[in-house]
């Protein structure tokens, strides 16, 4: 099977320029790593929106904090932890000096959860998101989801009749 | 080594022993006794109110762990005016079987949800809905009422019987309420107007924006979350409701639905907001991706 990977364009519209924000602080950015199989399961498709976010992010110059929580759903046939994906190393190359900054990643799979040693082997390569894990600002947060202000949070989770065993 | 069986016996409520039978690393089962103070296992339960599913499990647990774990596990109630696909719905008559019989209940339930499901075998959800209303002044500490539908048009509030709109409106009252949650439903955002107890408000549906009057006292939202919206919505940010109601508005949380009508909204608050919340999914990116690689 083959797997093809696909990074969402931003879109062709302007979107907000959060440099107008002049007292952001926190941002979080919920997405998700997802895919889709072709009709006769010879290939999948593997979306990701990273680039959408460094767009994003190249509008707040004055951001401290970040939160990034990446929901992966693997309830497409064929996919599976092996084909996640964890492509950060652009946020080292934004002009943002980040104070902290977290990662949530998770599947909502009891027996397919992320774990720390999984998303650290998604990120090996990247040596600019490995120095910030290790001076402390990166946190890695498997199996996690974000804090959100609401007392009600509803995670993404896959339906558990689509769950791949 | 690993836990393999838990069995709780009180010893008074200030504290719960716990005895664990654990498999040490020769494979021989070895009696150890831990002693958790209720307000530890309390303070652990907690952390469980986002998990339905575990908290129901743990008070089956044990008689006494269900009474500990019972304040978590109905914080949050949701009640079905039909068949509902939220797991752990309840029909009134159940909730009503329930607060019977544990009347404590009434005072562990911050969040009450109200989803609007078809009605049982096509029946109508007006009677329901009378039964819901005649439920909702039964909780005195209320701080979040969220209104949900899965059905794919918007349900409209005006349509709904006038006892459970009063309902509605006595709820908003409440001293203790702060968050109001409204699904795909058509509402009034009028409704929520001399309540200033209320500082949280999510739509995902655009709302009414009806007149307001000069005696209203308008409640200065501290976080909004915008989601499901489409250029129609335009109005909603033009109008003068945001320049009234998000004026100290600290966070704000929107998918890119809302992206067209984000601006005008920001305009408002952008000297205030310190919190973003951007979701990006995949329903709002149908048709924008492009190839980069391809590995077989």
């Amino acid at each position: 099977m083959c797997v093809e990977f696909r990074e969402t364009a931003p879109p062709q519209h302007d979107f907000m320029r959060l440099s107008s924000l002049s007292r952001l602080r926190n941002l979080t950015i919920h997405t998700e790593v997802f895919f889709e199989a072709e009709e006769d399961e010879s290939r999948i498709t593997r979306h990701t929106f990273y680039d959408y976010a460094f767009k994003i992010l190249e509008t707040a110059p004055s951001l401290g904090q970040l939160t990034i929580e990446v929901f992966l759903d693997l309830t497409t046939y064929g996919s599976g932890l092996i084909s996640a994906d964890l492509s950060l190393e652009k946020l080292t190359k934004l002009p943002i000096r980040f104070d902290h900054l977290d990662i949530y990643m998770y599947t909502g799979i009891p027996h397919l959860p992320v774990t720390h040693t999984f998303m650290r082997s998604l990120l090996e390569g990247q040596e600019g998101i490995i120095k910030l894990i290790e001076q402390g600002v990166l946190v890695l947060h498997p199996e996690e989801t974000a804090p959100t202000m609401s007392r009600v949070y509803t995670p993404k989770e896959p339906k558990p009749e689509c769950i791949i065993m | 080594m690993w836990v393999r069986k838990v069995i709780g016996r009180v010893a008074g409520w200030s504290k719960l022993n716990v005895n664990t039978v654990q498999r040490v690393d020769d494979g021989d089962d070895q009696m150890v006794e831990f002693h958790l103070p209720y307000d530890i296992l309390d303070h652990i339960f907690s952390f469980l109110k986002p998990h339905p599913r575990a908290l129901y499990q743990c008070s089956k647990a044990h008689p006494i762990l269900s009474q500990i774990v019972e304040r978590h596990r109905f914080h949050h109630i949701i009640v079905a005016t039909g068949f509902s696909k939220i797991a752990f719905s309840l029909k009134p008559s159940q909730l009503l079987k329930h607060l019977a019989e544990k009347p404590r209940i009434v005072n562990y339930v911050t969040i009450l949800q109200i989803d609007f499901a078809s009605g049982y075998q096509g029946e109508p959800i007006e009677p329901t809905l009378n039964e819901i209303a005649s439920l909702m002044p039964m909780f005195p500490v209320l701080e979040c009422i969220i209104l949900s539908t899965q059905k794919s048009y918007p349900v409209s509030l005006k349509g709904l019987p006038q006892s459970f709109r009063k309902a509605l409106e006595n709820c908003l009252c409440l001293p203790t309420l702060q968050e109001v949650h409204i699904g795909n439903i058509s509402f009034p955002l009028s409704m929520l107007d001399n309540h200033a107890n209320i500082n949280y408000l999510s739509l995902s549906h655009p709302p009414q924006v009806e007149p307001e009057y000069l005696e209203t006292t308008y409640p200065q939202i501290k976080f909004l979350a915008l989601g499901g919206f489409d250029n129609r919505s335009n109005d909603f940010a033009r109008a003068t409701w945001a320049k009234r109601h998000i004026t100290q508005l600290q966070s704000l949380k929107y998918d890119l639905s809302c992206n067209e009508m984000i601006s005008p909204v920001l305009d408002v608050c952008s000297d205030t907001v310190e919190n973003l919340y951007i979701d990006l999914y995949r329903c709002e990116f149908k048709s924008s991706s492009h190839k980069s690689s391809i590995v077989c």
